[in-house]
């Protein structure tokens, strides 16, 4: 799996995911993801266009990178998930508690508020 | 962690930096060479000169020596040997008319002629007494010979010996110069002499004797001493006359002798007053027949201000000793190669500060193996040890073929190897050490890697005990046929079910994913399931599954630092009515299906998984079972079972093994059709997930 940061304005960060995010894909994130979500960004977009495949171990990743978002305030919304992902998202419940936007004006909207 | 290094291209060498015995070795042995403690140095040392010499010969230039040789020829000519002096005295004649510049004569005549005509005359019997009178009247041989020696520059020879022995010696005077030289010359007890008559009639008196060492004559004094005299050697001696002088000098100092000379002649010596003979190949060039001198066939320049020496090489008269060149010559040869290397200046000397020069080449070359050698990468090792080696064999033989110096680069080769060796054999036991020490620790692994399987088989039998067997538990429940199975992918594994009656007419059934796999994942099954159970059964029975479902969250959730979670779904069944409540806590929602039916899906969706959000209120919802509806619930080890393409099972092709179910078909039979379905899909893969199937179907009251 691939990651990398990209500062948006007003102190937006936008994480770009890719591939698939199983066992092995979340060890090679999760160190850069921690770090990346640890930062001062009052909110994080994670776009996922480019996974293809999330597993429970993945949910965990953007579970755990959420909670710590919102323990300091922040915003954090979901973009573009493929359709396996999203319903993953939806079938684990997670769209409940997490805010998974398909439009990036939309996501960018929700975590500029 | 074992780390082995593979494809290291530094020197397998380990530096001695660190340790302190090679050096200290190195000293040592530095200390012996200089003290000359070094056994079989001495040997390899003479082997290594006359590898020089074998090398490069000495060009004979000059021929200023001439041998007269009492050969085969000879001796089948006029006799065996002894020869009557007469014949000898005739020779020397015969030699001495063609003036020589001295005469050496390398043989010694210790007792007098047997065959003067008086002795031979008394072994006549009945001989005339005047005849006898007339015989004994006539010179005796020795007369004769002392006669002729008496009027050419001859040199009579002793030979030293190593025992008391009456002798009386006719010296040649010595002159002295510096340090008395008599304590380092070679120094015999007594000597074997020609007799006085012999002595006295010839003008130089020298010494024969040389010392082999194993066959091989590599120095030979030109002075020794028998008891307190000093003599010159034959050679010297016949130098002095050649040169007319009176006496012949020895120079030394307080480290022996430096060097001896007669006139204005210098011949530097060891501090033992011998020299290293410089050989060149025997030379035919060098020898005249005593028959043809006897015959008068010879042409008389020959001998004219030569060095002329008499001496045998006819078989069983003289031993033949090797040359440095390993060639076996008469002792004769030696003496006239010697004469040949004084006049051509071209002696050897191995000065007095070789070995220090030497010394200096073997610590060099020391510290070089010690400390350089084992930096050094593999490839560039060899191309330096061959450059060190050449260069010094190059040193050594230029100093000895230009400046006729001999400096022994043997001892320095034998040390490098030495300390070569003694660094592989270092190197080959810690390697053979590190070999153990790495099978240990492999040994180790496998029994610490054994331990933690029987653990781990443990930890397995643990925790398939601890979910029911369906049929045990419903055994006598004929309103329920419900069936369950789990199969951890690894050897514990984070699925989760259970299975028991609530009350008298009441089920609880869960089904639990925790995300992840393995250890972790199966003690947080372990503690989820037990925590469901154990609230499930105290809390209040008219309690509402989704409010049970959010205490069992709440604690589950209390001590969760690593943000595990479950999905679970999780149901209550009432046997009277065939109601079904439930809570589906993120997971794979469950399939229902009836023969002859398209499969249906209990879709709702109550929450996120356990453990997430610790205050997240989850919803209940109903569904009524009919009686030949079966509950199929399952992980996403089903759906996500992959084959070797990586391809999944899916969703899809579960609802088409479930479809095709039969109407005799019942719980056990519809879970074990797609466990199979599933393996056969699979085929050799490795299962990625945990498996677990949960089937249920309500029989009715009746």
């Amino acid at each position: 799996m691939n990651i990398d940061g990209e500062e948006l304005e007003s102190g937006v960060l936008k994480i770009n995911l890719s591939g698939r995010m199983d066992i092995e894909g979340v060890q090679q994130i999760e160190a850069r993801f921690g770090e990346l979500t640890g930062g001062e960004h009052s909110g994080v977009i994670v776009d996922m266009a480019e996974v293809p495949y999330m597993s429970s171990i993945g949910i965990r990743s953007l579970l755990i990178n959420a909670k710590a978002v919102s323990r300091r305030g922040g915003k954090y919304v979901v973009l573009n998930p493929q359709p396996d992902v999203k319903s993953v998202l939806e079938i684990s419940g997670i769209d409940k508690i997490m805010d998974v936007c398909m439009d990036y004006g939309l996501a960018l909207g929700k975590v500029s508020q | 962690m074992i780390r082995l290094k593979i494809g290291n291209t530094h020197s397998v060498l380990s530096p001695f930096l660190k340790g302190w015995i090679l050096p200290v070795g190195l000293l040592l042995l530095l200390l012996f060479h200089l003290l000359g403690f070094i056994p079989m140095q001495a040997a390899l040392r003479g082997f290594c000169f006359d590898l020089y010499q074998m090398l490069i010969p000495r060009e004979r230039v000059s021929g200023p020596a001439i041998i007269v040789d009492i050969d085969e020829a000879s001796l089948k000519q006029f006799g065996q040997w002894p020869w009557p002096r007469s014949r000898l005295a005739e020779l020397i004649e015969r030699v001495g008319e063609a003036n020589p510049a001295a005469i050496g004569i390398d043989i010694i005549m210790p007792e007098p002629d047997r065959v003067s005509p008086c002795s031979v005359g008394t072994l006549i019997p009945g001989i005339r007494e005047g005849l006898l009178e007339e015989l004994c009247s006539l010179p005796s041989n020795d007369e004769r010979l002392a006669q002729v020696l008496q009027r050419y520059p001859t040199v009579l020879g002793v030979a030293g010996i190593d025992e008391r022995h009456p002798f009386s010696l006719v010296a040649t005077p010595v002159q002295i110069r510096g340090e008395d030289p008599l304590p380092s010359v070679r120094r015999y007890q007594g000597a074997l002499t020609s007799i006085d008559m012999l002595q006295n009639a010839v003008a130089g008196h020298s010494i024969l004797s040389a010392d082999i060492e194993r066959g091989v004559v590599r120095r030979v004094p030109m002075v020794a001493a028998v008891g307190n005299q000093m003599l010159p050697s034959l050679s010297l001696e016949m130098l002095r006359l050649a040169i007319g002088a009176p006496v012949f000098s020895v120079t030394a100092d307080n480290n022996g002798v430096i060097g001896v000379g007669v006139g204005e002649l210098d011949i530097p010596t060891q501090a033992d007053g011998s020299i290293w003979v410089h050989y060149s190949e025997h030379d035919p060039a060098r020898f005249v027949s005593a028959t043809r001198v006897l015959e008068g066939d010879f042409d008389p320049s020959l001998f004219e201000r030569k060095l002329v020496l008499i001496g045998f090489t006819g078989l069983g008269l003289v031993d033949f000793p090797s040359t440095a060149l390993g060639e076996r010559v008469p002792g004769v040869e030696i003496h006239a190669q010697v004469l040949e290397t004084v006049f051509d200046a071209s002696t050897l000397l191995r000065p007095q500060w070789a070995p220090l020069v030497e010394g200096g080449l073997m610590l060099i070359l020391g510290i070089t193996v010690i400390y350089l050698l084992p930096r050094l990468r593999m490839w560039f090792q060899l191309p330096l040890v061959v450059l060190l080696v050449c260069l010094l064999a190059a040193a050594g033989l230029v100093l000895y073929s230009r400046y006729q110096v001999l400096i022994d680069i043997a001892s320095p080769y034998l040390l490098f190897a030495v300390l070569y060796v003694a660094l592989l054999a270092d190197a080959m036991m810690r390697g053979e050490g590190k070999i153990e020490g790495l099978e240990e620790d492999l040994r180790e692994q496998r029994e610490a890697a054994l331990r933690i399987q029987g653990e781990m088989e443990a930890a397995k039998r643990f925790q398939m005990s601890i979910v029911p067997d369906p049929g045990q538990v419903f055994r006598a429940e004929p309103r329920l046929d419900l069936a369950a199975m789990m199969e951890p992918a690894k050897m514990v594994g984070g699925d989760l079910y259970d299975c028991f009656m609530l009350d008298a007419n009441r089920v609880f059934f869960i089904i639990g994913d925790v995300c992840g796999k393995g250890v972790h994942a199966a003690l947080f099954m372990v503690i989820s399931k037990t925590l469901c159970k154990s609230i499930a059964l105290r809390s209040d029975p008219d309690i509402e599954l989704g409010e049970l479902v959010s205490q069992a969250n709440r604690e589950i959730a209390r001590d969760n630092p690593e943000l595990l979670f479950v999905t679970a779904f999780i149901g209550i069944l009432d046997l009277r009515s065939g109601e079904l409540i439930y809570v589906n806590a993120g997971h794979e929602p469950p399939l229902l299906v009836a023969p002859g039916c398209r499969v249906g899906t209990l879709i709702h969706s109550s929450g996120p998984p356990i453990a997430i959000m610790d205050d997240y209120r989850y919803e209940t919802f109903h569904h009524r079972l009919s009686t030949d509806e079966f509950l199929c619930i399952f992980t996403d080890g089903i759906t996500e079972a992959a084959d070797l393409d990586q391809a999944l099972f899916g969703r899809d092709r579960l609802e088409r093994v479930v479809e095709s179910l039969g109407e005799e078909q019942d719980s056990s039979g519809l879970m074990q059709k797609v466990e199979q379905e599933v393996r056969s899909f699979m085929g050799d893969a490795d299962p990625a997930d945990d498996l677990t199937i949960m089937v249920i179907r309500w029989h009715g009251v009746g």
